[in-house]
């Protein structure tokens, strides 16, 4: 009995597949404007939304000038920041007026302080207003002060070490030497950054996390178009299911598999589309063209735990119009809060410790892991105590209903 | 053999029955009537194994049915008044989601059984979301018996069914009664009354025997007594 009704509860949720692919179309378009919108906004070539930031320097400094080049070459400021060199007085007005996000004014002898430890301030200038882009700038300047610090901190304790072992005179050869290794070590390292790029969107190009995001978003509307499919049953249904042994969570299951299935056929649609497009072919062919079991069932639980999310939130809302609704404004409220629309670094603090687990940022993580191939235990994990809690509690909320 | 003892069912403070007890013998049609809410309903969920009762005592045949709902599979069919079925489905899928037994069996059902004689097989591709209310009522009949139980019991049948479809359940259900079965139902209609052999009214959570065949206005009188 169980087999049958789950059987034929694949079949109902197929006979809404011509709905759900019109719906799927129609969200398509509008997914992709709004991935689209917000890629520009945060990263287009216009400066708007970008971090205007004025450089001071100091004068006849060419050490200084080649230091802030060589940052604001970075991917992680490139893809952020446009640096202007400007007059003190000229950057503190800039700052005033809010023509700049940040200014940076760099003392005399930045580099010579850096390396003989004097470690001179760079006075960073912030607007009274907490704007975003300023909140922007402030993580970058906190994160690079974080590295400078630690190298530091690799060289001191050089110096600390012959100094216990009584090798004081050997030191500057071995700060030479530590350099020469730091370096040896270092450049390769950047060949390697410059493969796995490091941006505010995390491992991945700009353009893919706001693809995966916009997917993400896509899975959990597509749910809207086959609405009719998650209503819960009638008294008379659920009472005469129970009585011939299919309790609430073969029941729950039942619907969450249906949809689940559903999701998987669109999403094998969209990754055949979307494989062919340039951005995505390479790491295609890296990741998931490879390992395309492990990227295919990743794949399969992903659908199955947005299945189940959305079926919670159709037993809660306990109608059609509510249910929808309650789908739209939970969906879009939780993508925002898991950085689906601004990456989450650039959320306030309080809201960015609220972006991991948030059922979006899980979901863009596995759709990431399973481009790229890469399966992961926590991951996976994550993904399965989503899909549970969201069933148990489908399966509770159904059992409550009598 | 249907023998109902001691039943009882509270629903908070509310005491819907109370000692309920009712014996019904092969061939037997027993009504039940009572105004609304009087938890006729109830009463016949409770029967079909759908609800759980409080307390007492429900036996088919010898078999205790309280506390093993394989009793109640086996040897009840249950019609609720709200057809239990799937509309996006075909009739075929429906029957086939209720149906206790072989494909093979299915189809000689089909061919002579309930679902035959109920008409089942000329609307078997339709979807359940295209049909009569009649239509529906069938299917839920004939799903109910998909599995030949001795015990048929039915919410109000006949409400919102037009005159034809009410003639047509009503032949069924005499010819369910000349095979042995054993009908329990709830009506407000006296022309499905009159096919009850055993009339109870139901009031106050008791159930009290009455004379069958009364008319409208005598039974109104038992309401109120």
């Amino acid at each position: 009995m169980r087999l049958v009704f789950w059987i034929l509860e694949l079949k109902r949720a197929y006979r809404r597949f011509p709905q759900m692919f019109v719906g799927a179309i129609a969200l398509l378009f509008l997914a992709g404007a709004v991935a689209l919108l917000a890629g520009r906004a945060l990263y287009g070539d216009a400066a708007m939304g970008r971090v205007s930031v004025g450089v001071a320097l100091p004068e006849d400094d060419a050490l200084a000038k080649q230091m802030v080049s060589m940052i604001s070459s970075l991917e992680s400021v490139k893809s952020l920041c446009d640096f202007q060199y400007l007059e003190q007085e000229e950057c503190i007005r800039g700052v005033r007026e809010g023509r700049l996000s940040a200014a940076m004014d760099m003392p005399q002898g930045l580099i010579q302080g850096i390396m003989d430890g004097s470690n001179p301030a760079v006075r960073i200038l912030l607007p009274a207003d907490d704007w975003l882009e300023s909140r922007i700038f402030r993580e970058l300047t906190e994160a690079g002060a974080k590295i400078l610090g630690s190298s530091q901190a690799g060289i001191y304790a050089g110096n600390e070490l012959y100094r216990m072992y009584g090798m004081e005179g050997s030191v500057p050869e071995m700060e030479r030497d530590l350099n020469q290794i730091f370096l040896s070590y270092s450049l390769p390292r950047e060949d390697y950054f410059r493969h796995l790029q490091v941006s505010a969107t995390g491992d991945v190009e700009v353009p893919v996390f706001y693809g995966i995001s916009a997917y993400v978003l896509f899975l959990l509307l597509l749910a809207i178009p086959v609405s009719g499919y998650l209503l819960p049953l009638s008294p008379a249904m659920r009472r005469k299911l129970t009585l011939a042994g299919v309790g609430s969570a073969s029941r729950a299951w039942g619907r969450i598999a249906g949809l689940g299935s559903l999701f998987f056929v669109i999403s094998l649609m969209t990754v055949i589309f979307a494989r062919r497009l340039p951005v995505l072919s390479k790491m295609w062919e890296a990741g998931a063209g490879s390992q395309s079991v492990i990227s295919g069932l990743l794949l399969l639980t992903i659908c199955l735990t947005a299945a189940s999310l959305v079926a919670v939130i159709y037993q809660m809302a306990g109608s059609l119009l509510g249910g929808i609704m309650l789908l739209f404004l939970t969906v879009t409220a939780q993508h925002f809060l898991a950085g689906g629309f601004l990456p989450a670094v650039f959320l306030p603090e309080t809201l960015r410790r609220l972006a991991s687990v948030m059922p979006s940022a899980i979901l863009m993580e596995g759709v990431q892991r399973a481009l790229t191939g890469s399966w992961s235990f926590v991951m996976t994990g994550k993904l399965l105590a989503l899909f549970f809690l969201c069933f148990l509690l489908t399966a509770f909320l159904e059992r409550r209903e009598g | 053999m249907l023998e109902v003892t001691g039943l009882c069912k509270a629903y908070h403070a509310h005491q819907v029955l109370s000692e309920v007890s009712l014996a019904a013998a092969p061939g037997d049609c027993v009504g039940i009537v009572g105004s609304n809410g009087c938890g006729k309903t109830t009463f016949l969920s409770i029967l079909a194994g759908a609800v759980r009762a409080d307390r007492g005592s429900i036996r088919f045949h010898g078999r205790e049915a309280v506390g093993h709902t394989k009793v109640f599979y086996e040897e009840a069919a249950y019609v609720p008044q709200e057809n239990p079925l799937i509309g996006e489905l075909s009739v075929k899928d429906n029957l086939s989601l209720w149906y206790r037994g072989s494909r093979m069996r299915m189809e000689e059902d089909l061919e002579s059984g309930p679902a035959a004689m109920l008409g089942i097989r000329e609307m078997l591709k339709k979807p359940v979301s295209t049909l009569s209310g009649g239509m529906k009522k069938r299917l839920s009949i004939a799903c109910a018996l998909s599995n030949h139980a001795s015990v048929l019991i039915l919410d109000e049948p006949g409400a919102a069914l037009d005159l034809e479809c009410k003639a047509d359940i009503r032949r069924y259900l005499e010819q369910y009664k000349k095979n042995g079965g054993t009908i329990l139902l709830t009506s407000h209609e006296l022309s499905e009354l009159s096919l009850c052999s055993v009339m109870y009214v139901l009031k106050d959570g008791k159930l009290r025997q009455i004379e069958k065949q009364l008319g409208e206005e005598e039974l109104i009188r038992e309401f109120r007594q």
